[in-house]
């Protein structure tokens, strides 16, 4: 057979697989058309966050109070707000805050939740014991009063709503990965691993890690909400996003309220975009727990 | 049995002082301080009265004395005063934990109520319609902002049926019918949003306990399909379910702030969230820690319920 | 949107006005009396509202019994009247206390500029002719609350002595009574007062709402007033649960025969705005307080009959407050460029609906007897971005620069306003205005201890009336409540010559001079403010809206002749 033939049938056979995989996924999004659509949301949410500046027809920040309080209209499709600004640019540039204040914290507590879980879990023993305690001593203290304790003690801003957001969200996820990594050890594949002197690096990446990912990414997807709604709680208290930064928390929580009978459209735009992140993380996570967790595959 | 509980009763006790460390230390490190709030109000409040109260109030020891003496006051039961009001500690707290209490355990309530028959629905009838509007349903639950809903709330319900719940909280004890009007509303309110959370941990755990091994026996010994369900698999699933609640607890009991802002309530959340903003070290301190003892006792308790009712775990 | 027409008419009319009433030898009015603007028709430099600023006292004849429910966003602080300002707390001390002095209530003003001093628990008063020594002559008979450790016995002279010299020793109102020099009680019912220095609004001090009498025995027995109110006013404190209600009833042996007509006046604590109008809507609360036109609207389709009242906006409260002491804004033309670069007849117009102020701080009737247009003002207060483009890069800053602003929201329009500002300083001078939004407390003691930098959203203290608190304890360098940090000699120079001047029309001229010097140096940049509206129950009488004084926050002592018409 000549070259060609065998390149040939190399690609026909990659095409294949490709196309495989595709009806594959395929398939698992009409199985889950729930999870198909808040994965849909999410990518738009994320979306609009990146091409906020291509998307949004007028400056979020640009008052214009001579055309405040206007309902919703052809140029002005979500209304204007209480000075003037355009409320469906403010919404757009909102994404990028709300997506900024879930990642960063529920990046950062999810990173550290996961290397101290992990570190609990792997080696167990004294550095176990004090580090749950600690843990646990941080989950005693309510959410929202540990944010609003941290906030209150660094300077009112998103960044710092943030860095509370994620200490809250520390806690709790070490103790999942902590429980994770503790099952997984009892494979025994990692038993022959250690017999056979692998590194403790080596066992965690390989061994560990994936049986781990799966409820970090369960945990993280539903947290991603959390932070957005946490990060609202703050605004209403005053201890978030400063004005005149258009977080929809923000928006919601302090115009949204004010001219909730006058102007129901500031509250309407920013409610339902906080709703449906929050239901679009959510369901996310939701539809992951669904494959991911061998004991739920219902009879599908 | 009682080797495990002396064990995690031990274990207890590190965690409650861990949580009064960082309560302590994060009040300390908040600017501006507890004399700067009092002369918030006030706008020049003399310097010997300033001085006096810094010696009353023991902010001039360093601070770990002053951290051991509140330990002291915590054992005790002796909290002593607020720096901004004068008022004790104990009489404060007198009024608003049972505030709390009964508008956590109606949120509990109503939040239980809605979410098992939903969770039971979405399990049972996993990936058909009425599992997705659950699911849904659910959901929409833990996406509306509490203040926001709230709001919706108290304004509509001006408008539209021109009743709003009787302002000026009394006891329950003074006028059931009056104090049960009062927490409807924002019972609701709390218990929608504990609902979502628990619905959806009710329908996963009834999905793994419906392919558990006895569940499939029952099944085929032929009981009705409800009773199946209801006696063996619900009674399991209840457990995690338990926990889930004892996870909000936390939140129920302190994070409750927004909720009684607005429908007038004078419960711990409001007590604690002003006494921070106003950098009111003992209230704080004091509320906190008594909400984090309680979530730890509650915990302690669901764990050994859990090694009560699943003999593996005494073991670990 | 003042023409210059409209501007040029006021002014005019203005100044035929003052020189009728000098000519007509109104010049020595003497101390006691204030009538302003008597004949109540006032050259507006904003379009009225359809609401008027005063209801007239009912004729007919007063019920009496009823209970008065008011759903209030206050919670006292303390209850100690010598340690805060704040209106939780006066809301209600106020009725239960009395002072030396009063200004009218609903039924007894002329109408709402009516600052006539009447005697509250003083009958009668002169003062020397060098106003240092005033005399006040008491009413006999005036009881103390039956309540123990004072179980009704009578009022003295000696009271008033106590009380002045505790608010001399500490406290907020220390320095209005540390001007005293002695008091002497030459028998039960007369107190002579000596100051330090001549003050000829001594008497408008005294009549001030917080200054409060309050009985030595609690102040004795307790160490302080934080856990008691007992005093010789209308109503009786009987409950008091801190963040829910208070509950103030009648006194039966109040001094003044017949008051109050209402059993009981219950305060509940509502801390959100929501909730307080829906509890007006449902009847559960008989007073409100609006911000805005547009919200009285929106309330009027749900409840037609309620009685709105517009509060005439006397005085602007806040105003941008800059850290003067220091660069750059110790330079006057920093600060007067930054006032020309905003525009404040914009916020009037689309903020406030129309129905604002431009901004100023001494209560204009302390000056002129119209209502001030935007000339009036000076020429700083226009807004003309050119020209303060110059005058910044005159400075020195021709690319402008950065500066902070911290605030606290008392109410929303607030945050839009100060937005507005930051847009227009960033326009038009390219001045980077980074925000932050503070909780109460925090914002409060950074603005009161007077050491931050950069700017604040900043204010005057809320309860005074008095032209002196209103000058002297305000702008004066080496007052403790000059936030504002000004610090300028000629006006120092004006506000102690004020004091010495008996004459009326000569402190509206000292006043007016205060006034120009004020907005010439830009020492306080006065920011458009609407005072709003107060809306009543339709079965309430006598609620007439007094200026200066909010009828249920420091103006509560009307209350008393409120009645329920049921």
């Amino acid at each position: 057979m000549s070259t060609a033939t065998i390149r040939d049938s190399v690609i026909t056979s990659q095409r294949a697989t490709k196309r495989r995989r595709v009806q594959a996924l395929w398939d698992l999004m009409k199985r889950k058309p729930l999870g198909t659509a808040a994965a849909s949301i999410i990518l738009l949410i994320v979306f609009t966050a990146i091409f906020a500046d291509v998307l949004a027809p007028y400056d979020p920040l640009f008052t214009r109070p001579e055309i405040r309080l206007a309902p919703p209209s052809w140029q002005y499709p979500f209304g204007t707000d209480d000075i003037g600004r355009d409320v469906f640019s403010r919404i757009i540039y909102g994404a990028r805050i709300s997506l900024w204040v879930g990642l960063l914290a529920v990046g950062i507590g999810t990173l550290a939740g996961t290397i101290i879980g992990l570190i609990c879990g792997y080696w167990e023993g004294r550095v176990d014991l004090v580090l749950q305690r600690f843990m646990d001593a941080l989950m005693a203290i309510p959410g929202l009063i540990l944010a609003l304790a941290i906030v209150s003690v660094l300077k009112p801003n998103t960044t710092n709503a943030m860095l509370a957001i994620a200490v809250v969200i520390i806690p709790g996820n070490s103790r999942i990965v902590r429980g994770a990594v503790l099952s997984a050890k009892q494979n025994p594949y990692v038993e022959s691993a250690r017999a056979l002197g692998c590194g403790h690096l080596r066992i965690i990446a390989s061994h560990i890690l994936p049986n781990v990912t799966a409820p970090i990414l369960i945990i993280a997807s539903i947290w991603l909400g959390n932070a957005i709604f946490i990060e609202a709680s703050l605004s209403f208290l005053g201890l978030g996003t400063q004005p005149p930064q258009p977080s929809w928390g923000l928006m919601l929580s302090s115009t949204g309220r004010a001219f909730m009978e006058r102007a129901p459209w500031l509250a309407i735009f920013p409610g339902l975009a906080i709703s449906l992140a929050v239901l679009g993380f959510n369901l996310f996570g939701d539809t992951l727990r669904d494959i991911w967790d061998p004991k739920l595959r219902g009879r599908s | 049995m009682s080797i495990y509980v002396m064990r995690r009763l031990l274990l207890a006790i590190p965690v409650l002082l861990l949580s009064s460390l960082v309560v302590f230390g994060l009040m300390r490190v908040m600017p501006g301080d507890a004399l700067t709030a009092l002369m918030a109000e006030s706008g020049n409040v003399s310097p010997r009265e300033l001085q006096k109260l810094r010696k009353d109030l023991k902010l001039d020891l360093p601070y770990h004395e002053q951290y051991l003496h509140w330990v002291w006051q915590m054992v005790t039961f002796n909290p002593g005063r607020s720096v901004f009001t004068g008022d004790a500690i104990s009489t404060s707290l007198k009024k608003s934990i049972p505030v709390t209490i009964e508008l956590a355990a109606m949120a509990i309530v109503f939040g239980v109520a809605l979410a098992i028959p939903l969770g039971v629905l979405s399990a049972t009838r996993q990936d058909k319609l009425s599992d997705y509007i659950g699911r849904l349903v659910a959901i929409s639950g833990l996406s509306f902002p509490d203040f926001w809903l709230g709001t919706l709330i108290i304004t509509f319900a001006a408008i539209w049926f021109s009743w709003i719940p009787p302002l000026g909280y009394t006891s329950l004890w003074e006028s059931p019918w009056r104090n049960l009007q009062q927490f409807l509303l924002p019972a609701a309110v709390l218990g929608l949003r504990l609902s979502a959370a628990t619905m959806r941990m009710t329908r996963s755990t009834l999905l793994e306990v419906l392919r558990e091994d006895y569940v499939r026996t029952a099944w085929a010994k032929g009981l009705g399909e409800r009773l199946i369900i209801y006696k063996h698999a619900l009674k399991n699933a209840l457990i995690p379910v338990v926990t889930i609640v004892g996870g909000q607890l936390g939140t129920l009991l302190a994070g409750t702030v927004i909720v009684e802002t607005i429908f007038a309530l004078p419960g711990m959340g409001r007590l604690t969230v002003e006494a921070i903003l106003f950098r009111d070290y003992p209230v704080v301190q004091t509320n906190v820690m008594l909400v984090a003892a309680t979530l730890v006792t509650l915990n302690l308790l669901v764990d050994l319920t859990y090694a009560w009712l699943d003999p593996r775990i005494r073991y670990q | 949107m003042s023409s210059n027409d409209q501007t040029q008419g006021a002014t005019r009319q203005a100044m035929k006005r003052r020189d009728f009433l000098k000519r007509a030898g109104w010049g020595s009015v003497g101390v006691t009396g204030l009538i302003i603007g008597a004949s109540g028709s006032r050259a507006l430099a904003h379009p009225p509202s359809p609401y008027p600023a005063w209801t007239p006292p009912s004729d007919k004849p007063p019920k009496r019994g009823g209970i008065l429910t008011r759903a209030s966003a206050w919670d006292p602080p303390v209850l100690d009247p010598r340690l805060t300002n704040s209106v939780g707390l006066f809301q209600m001390a106020t009725l239960a206390y009395s002072r030396l002095l009063r200004y009218p209530y609903s039924d007894d003003a002329k109408n709402n500029t009516d600052l006539t001093l009447k005697g509250d628990l003083a009958e009668s008063w002169e003062g020397s002719a060098d106003f240092k020594t005033w005399t006040f002559k008491l009413r006999q008979g005036v009881k103390w609350h039956n309540v123990p450790p004072l179980k009704g016995r009578e009022l003295v002279a000696d009271d008033i002595k106590y009380c002045y010299e505790a608010y001399a020793k500490e406290g907020v109102q220390s320095f209005t009574f540390q001007e005293i020099d002695g008091m002497e009680t030459p028998d039960k019912y007369t107190i002579r007062i000596h100051l330090k220095t001549p003050n000829t609004m001594f008497l408008e001090n005294v009549a001030e709402p917080v200054a409060v009498i309050f009985p030595r025995e609690v102040l004795e027995e307790d160490g302080d007033l934080k856990q008691r109110m007992i005093g010789t006013g209308p109503f009786i404190m009987k409950e008091h649960e801190r963040k829910v209600k208070v509950v103030l009833t009648r006194n039966p042996d109040y001094f003044e025969k017949g008051f109050p007509y209402i059993d009981e006046y219950r305060i509940l604590s509502t801390p959100d705005a929501a909730t307080r109008l829906a509890a007006f809507r449902t009847g559960q609360s008989d007073i409100l307080g609006l911000q805005s036109l547009a919200d009285v609207e929106t309330l009027r389709k749900t409840n037609p009959k309620a009685v709105v009242q517009e509060v005439t906006t006397v005085l602007a409260p806040f105003g941008l407050t800059l850290s003067q002491d220091k660069p750059p804004f110790n330079d006057v033309r920093v600060r007067r460029a930054m006032s020309m670069a905003i525009d404040r007849q914009k916020h009037v117009d689309t903020l406030y609906e129309g129905h604002a102020i431009l901004g100023w701080g001494v209560p204009y009737f302390y000056w002129q007897d119209e209502l001030p247009s935007a000339s009036d003002l000076g020429p700083y207060w226009q807004y003309r971005p050119e020209e303060a483009k110059k005058l910044l890069a005159e400075a020195g800053y021709p690319n402008g620069f950065a500066t902070t602003l911290f605030y606290y929201e008392y109410f929303p329009q607030m945050t839009s306003q100060i937005q507005l500002v930051q847009q227009d300083l960033k326009r038009n001078l390219n001045i980077e205005l980074q925000i932050t939004k503070n909780d109460y407390t925090t914002y409060f003691g950074r603005y009161a201890d007077g050491k931050w930098e950069g700017t604040a959203w900043g204010f005057q203290t809320g309860y005074a009336v008095s032209r002196d608190e209103r000058t002297y304890q305000y702008v004066h360098s080496k007052s403790p409540k000059n936030y504002f940090r000004v610090n300028d000699p000629v006006i120092d120079e004006l506000a102690t010559k004020l004091r010495q001047t008996p004459d009326r029309a000569e402190q509206q001229v000292l006043t007016k001079k205060l006034v120009e010097r004020e907005h010439d140096q830009v020492l306080r940049m006065w920011m458009p403010y609407d005072a709003g509206f107060s809306i009543w129950q339709p079965h309430l009488r006598n609620i007439g809206q007094l200026d200066l004084r909010g009828n249920f926050g420091y103006g509560a002592p009307t209350l008393a002749r409120l009645w329920l018409d049921k």
